[in-house]
């Protein structure tokens, strides 16, 4: 059996037992305005699959492998749709800012919430260390089981920093005259 | 000034998308950070830049469903030991009598390793599978009640795509005559439906061209 044909027969049995989840994956990762490049994303994963089968790299454990690939598989294809000029020769993702700004946002509430931005950058930075990072997680919009696996901590841990930190940063803001609610 | 934490996560996203991407991450490194297989060091690091960067914020949480599953995965692994011994006997025995089935149903011909999960085929013309002495015309396929345009793309046996077609609202694409000229040995092919709510790709077919 050729060098070649032996991958083939890899790439084959390594789909077989794994392209259902590969094709799951993809859709799952796909979704908004990514939906309509799911089979594109499918596809390069398939190829980067044949890439790595090809040069022999040793693949322990598929799944996860699979799960890798996809998602770098669709961030590379979210960042290149927000880096594709559009007919007019901007980005998609400048036109899609400009959209929003003209629809919902007058130059007067960018200008707020620039100013608010600089402010809560200022009072993140008077808080302890060990809360900042999961209050801005939090404020993101990470969920505080997302945050604790992220940080490697146990969910209740990562609540408490958040419901800290944010108590924190209330305190920090309202000296700085800005009176954060709820 | 009075403001809630819907504003502050808007003037934080909006303030931290300005600034940029150079600076970010490459994707492979935000996969590996959702699945949790980065050391301490290149975690407190990666997140350091994504508790202040909207966008790879939001790509992170795109992955978050993912990483739940994988965590199932790993806690299914680590199941007692017992079964550890049990599912592969249990595993064993299945395959040795899908293996007295397969005997007893006659040859298969191996499914390409490019092609997807199995699902019912639909009749596609040049039909799948199929030797051709020439390229062919036209590829075409059942049209859907559904669908308002296709999409056809060939591929090379490793993947790569070959060719890819023009938007079209029948279910049928010719193939300009440069594409046949390529056209030699084993292709891959597949198309795209695009209905008003979705879009949904074909399993792969294939032909052969003999020249």
């Amino acid at each position: 059996m050729t060098e070649r044909s032996s991958s083939e027969e890899r790439l084959r049995e390594l789909l077989e037992a794994h392209g259902a989840f590969l094709h799951r994956t993809v859709l799952k990762l796909c979704s908004g305005r990514l939906r309509s490049h799911a089979a594109d994303v499918e596809q390069e994963v398939r190829v980067r699959l044949w890439r790595a089968v090809e040069s022999a790299r040793e693949i322990s454990d598929p799944a996860s492998y699979i799960y890798r690939t996809a998602a770098t598989a669709a961030i590379d294809a979210v960042r290149r749709l927000e880096a594709r000029p559009d007919a007019d020769g901007g980005s998609e993702a400048e036109a899609r800012l400009a959209d929003v700004a003209g629809a919902e946002v007058s130059p007067e509430r960018a200008a707020l919430r620039r100013e608010l931005f600089e402010t809560v950058m200022e009072a993140l930075m008077r808080i302890p260390e060990s809360r900042r990072r999961p209050v801005r997680l939090h404020l993101l919009g990470f969920t505080s089981l997302e945050v604790a696996r992220l940080m490697g901590a146990s969910e209740p841990k990562a609540r408490s920093l958040i419901y800290r930190g944010l108590s924190d940063l209330r305190v920090a803001l309202r000296a700085m005259g800005v009176d954060l609610e709820g | 000034m009075k403001v809630d934490e819907r504003e502050i996560a808007a003037a934080l996203g909006a303030g931290s998308s300005a600034a940029g991407r150079a600076a970010c991450p490459e994707p492979e490194a935000l996969a590996r950070l959702a699945a949790g297989e980065l050391a301490e060091g290149g975690r407190e690091e990666l997140l350091t830049h994504v508790s202040s960067c909207a966008p790879c914020a939001r790509e992170l949480q795109a992955l978050a469903p993912m990483a739940s599953w994988l965590e199932a995965q790993r806690a299914r692994r680590a199941r007692p030991a017992v079964w550890r011994v049990a599912l592969p006997l249990a595993a064993s025995l299945l395959l040795a009598l899908s293996g007295v089935l397969l005997l007893r149903s006659g040859p298969r011909t191996a499914r390409p390793a490019l092609r997807g999960p199995s699902r019912p085929a639909p009749r596609v013309v040049p039909g799948d599978g199929v030797s051709l002495p020439a390229a062919p015309e036209a590829l075409s396929w059942p049209s859907s009640t559904e669908a308002v345009s296709y999409r056809v793309t060939l591929f090379h046996p490793d993947g790569t795509t070959l060719w890819q077609s023009p938007v079209s609202p029948i279910a049928e694409v010719r193939l300009p005559d440069d594409v046949k000229a390529r056209l030699s040995g084993v292709v891959y092919w597949r198309y795209l439906s695009r209905s008003p709510a979705d879009e949904a790709s074909s399993p792969v077919f294939r032909f052969t061209v003999q020249r």
